[in-house]
């Protein structure tokens, strides 16, 4: 068992879990705990019955990969793995960080968004669009530029704190198709590869994550254009729409009951500067795009 | 729906002000709906169910507008919210 720092929570792990810190705050009890076990499928009423997701009544929620595993999660915190017996780590762990994280997240009532998040002079930066809009390449590429990453993929945001939504530190990880990679200059070394047919690397080792929670400053929305580039500021019932959109794996926090919830977190997002930029499908011009980014998270609001 | 039905907001809804709208969300559907400034004033007259020929005397009344734009305006406007869920009709 190893304790790590997860959000800010401490999560006692039999499971391995390289992009996590270890631990080192006070005596509490851990919060979450990930042992190896058996995962029956939750109890029913179920409220998601999916072919990958079960999702019950009472809170707990099952995830399937054939090839990877299954994850039971419980309400309390407490989650089972049953990893397939071929499975790599990088894929277990991809796979903990997806729908199970997202279900943790949603049970303790904080927001995990669709987002990468980045630091611009101490101001933490959500970029969120929909999958292949290019948000872990912007976090590359601003990673590159020395600025360090919050979140990547998901970012976890506590929107009940007072002085404003707040980002918590989520793993260091930096997920990028091989396209992406050698768009960037870098070397799609085999030992970075996340596994299974799809070519996607981690390319942690190229960025610095921040260690602590930063407060939400804005949240870009990428979206892809034929046409010109365009930069506009959302409001109203269209950026709850945008932000609605943005809430990872929002329907089990619709199962879990969350829904007022979400609503209420997503008034505190909007109530920051949220920009659309609508980009070109150049990479060409993803320099540009950082630029236009980095001076987005200076303007005031 | 004509100008006898009765109108009224459905239960499961909830709604806050942004940006100078009124942003519901249908919690069933999972759906946003967002009223402006004279889409809200309606809303906030349908806290108990009304019938639309009285609503819209009021709003004829109020807005110093001819009683046909305003029923025919109204008619639409709450054509599409019972499109998303937002209110219940009761035709005579």
């Amino acid at each position: 068992m190893t304790d790590y720092r997860l959000c800010g929570w401490r999560l006692s792990s039999d499971l391995p879990l390289p992009e996590l810190p270890i631990w080192d705050g006070d005596q509490r009890p851990a919060q979450i705990t990930i042992a190896h076990g058996p995962t029956p499928e939750p109890p029913k009423p179920l409220v998601i019955d999916g072919p990958f997701t079960q999702l019950s009544a009472d809170g707990s929620l099952r995830f399937s990969l054939e090839t990877v595993g299954r994850f039971l999660v419980r309400g309390d915190g407490h989650i089972t793995v049953a990893p397939h017996p071929q499975a790599s780590g990088p894929q277990i762990r991809a796979a903990l960080f997806s729908t199970p994280f997202a279900a943790l997240c949603h049970q303790r009532g904080v927001l995990p968004f669709h987002a990468s998040c980045v630091v611009i002079n101490g101001r933490a930066v959500a970029i969120t669009g929909i999958s292949g809009a290019g948000k872990s390449t912007l976090a590359a590429v601003m990673a590159r530029r020395g600025h360090p990453l919050l979140a990547e993929d998901v970012c976890v945001v506590d929107c009940r704190a007072e002085g404003g939504p707040m980002v918590l530190p989520s793993p260091g990880r930096l997920k990028l198709w091989r396209d992406a990679v050698e768009a960037l200059g870098l070397t799609a070394d085999p030992a970075d590869r996340i596994g299974g047919a799809r070519e996607k690397f981690d390319l942690a080792r190229i960025a610095s994550f921040h260690p602590s929670a930063l407060p939400l400053a804005a949240i870009i929305h990428l979206s892809i254009t034929w046409g010109a580039r365009d930069t506009e500021r959302l409001r109203g019932t269209e950026l709850m729409r945008e932000l609605k959109g943005g809430i990872f794996r929002e329907r089990i926090g619709v199962g879990l009951g969350k829904v007022e919830q979400m609503f209420a977190a997503s008034l505190r997002l909007a109530a920051l500067p949220n920009w659309r930029i609508s980009r070109s499908d150049d990479f060409a011009r993803i320099h540009a795009l950082a630029d236009l980014i980095t001076e987005l998270a200076e303007r005031p609001s | 729906m004509d100008a006898q039905s009765v109108v009224g907001r459905v239960d499961k809804l909830i709604s806050a002000g942004l940006d100078g709208e009124l942003v519901l969300l249908n919690v069933e559907r999972g759906k946003y709906f967002g009223l402006d400034t004279i889409g809200r004033d309606i809303w906030e007259r349908l806290e108990s169910p009304t019938r639309i020929a009285d609503l819209c005397d009021t709003l004829a009344r109020d807005y110093d507008a001819d009683m046909a734009t305003i029923l025919g305006d109204v008619l639409a406007l709450l054509g599409q919210m019972e499109m998303e869920g937002l209110i219940s009709v009761q035709s005579p």
